[in-house]
């Protein structure tokens, strides 16, 4: 991929497209299964403790 | 400790929320926090992806695969800031006068994030590295420290994860976290202290000379540090509640238990005792 940097503009859409694709998508993916996750656990922690969503600080 | 002699829990065996889950934000503030995080996360992807510009002046021009460093060095910075509020808040729980599980419960919440944020640091790098360097990894002073960084903060996940009291996981915990914590500096240094592979700071160089020159380059790196920053906030608050929540249900259980044990002694009738396992002699 060097010949690629080489050149004036450097790496073009086509050759940058996968590890800028890969990149971007495992970001979302991981902090939004992330913040899915612990969200239904405290949904499903709230209900099971009465109360829980009483004090507030 | 009084919390534990107490019970972290608020009040033991009535089925109501530990104190230390109390909302850190109220529920109207918290959907706040959660769209305005949500919008900074889309502005975020279209300057990063969209309105910055094809990096063609740069030494040599990276072209579109420069893009990875608007999600790799906010990364960075929230890894940073998370590992550090994991020290901080170790700290405070150590200190007699300061120490309440609402700290540990911090500590706990901000380095699963930290962890997170590093591997996808480490991804990132070397979804970038793989183009630019013609290599996904190198045994460089910045990667190596990083990665030595992500794996001593899951042996703290990991050490959280062994029984005892809540006090003794607590402290033995605020102990790893400040002896994980070393690394950090020296990640962040070792650009400065080695020769590396890896660049300089990517906004400041050791001159605090600025290396990015374009305006929406800028924009876009500062909206994702805005963003990262946020995101680390929503989630680091909603983890360190489901901590309180999670532990104030473990209390409860074995209150209950306790108390069963106890009814069962006063009243045998009362209750049937599991059947106990038959000793046959040598089993082995």
């Amino acid at each position: 991929m060097s010949h690629v940097i080489a050149s004036s503009g450097g790496i073009a859409w086509a050759q940058a497209w996968p590890y800028v694709g890969t990149g971007y998508a495992l970001a979302v993916g991981l902090l939004g299964g992330y913040g899915v996750w612990v969200v239904r656990k405290l949904r499903r922690a709230e209900r099971s403790l009465p109360g829980a969503d009483e004090g507030q600080l | 400790m009084s919390m534990t002699a107490q019970g972290a829990n608020g009040a033991p065996g009535t089925g109501t929320a530990p104190a230390g889950a109390r909302r850190v934000l109220s529920r109207t503030a918290s959907r706040v926090l959660a769209a305005v995080t949500l919008a900074a996360v889309a502005l975020r992807l279209v300057m990063g992806l969209f309105v910055a510009p094809s990096d063609s002046a740069g030494d040599p021009p990276q072209g579109q695969v420069y893009r990875l460093l608007f999600l790799h060095v906010p990364s960075a910075w929230v890894a940073y800031l998370a590992f550090g509020v994991t020290a901080m808040a170790s700290i405070l729980y150590l200190i007699p006068r300061t120490r309440g599980l609402q700290w540990d419960h911090l500590a706990g919440a901000s380095a699963e994030l930290g962890v997170i944020f590093t591997a996808l640091v480490l991804v990132e790098g070397s979804l970038w590295g793989k183009p630019v360097w013609g290599a996904w990894w190198a045994w460089d002073a910045r990667l190596t420290t990083t990665a030595v960084l992500f794996f001593l903060y899951l042996g703290y996940l990991a050490l959280r994860r062994i029984g005892g009291s809540p006090h003794q996981r607590s402290m033995r915990s605020a102990i790893a976290a400040l002896i994980a914590f070393i690394d950090v500096p020296i990640v962040h240094f070792s650009v400065t202290w080695w020769t590396t592979l890896h660049q300089d700071g990517s906004i400041f160089n050791q001159k605090m000379q600025v290396h990015i020159q374009d305006a929406r380059m800028n924009a876009a790196l500062i909206v994702g540090v805005v963003a990262s920053t946020l995101v680390y906030a929503s989630l680091c608050i909603a983890r360190m509640r489901l901590l309180a929540l999670e532990e104030g249900m473990e209390e409860r259980e074995l209150q209950a238990a306790i108390e069963e044990r106890l009814a069962a002694r006063r009243d045998p009738s009362a209750s049937s005792p599991a059947p106990q396992p038959v000793v046959t002699g040598s089993t082995a």
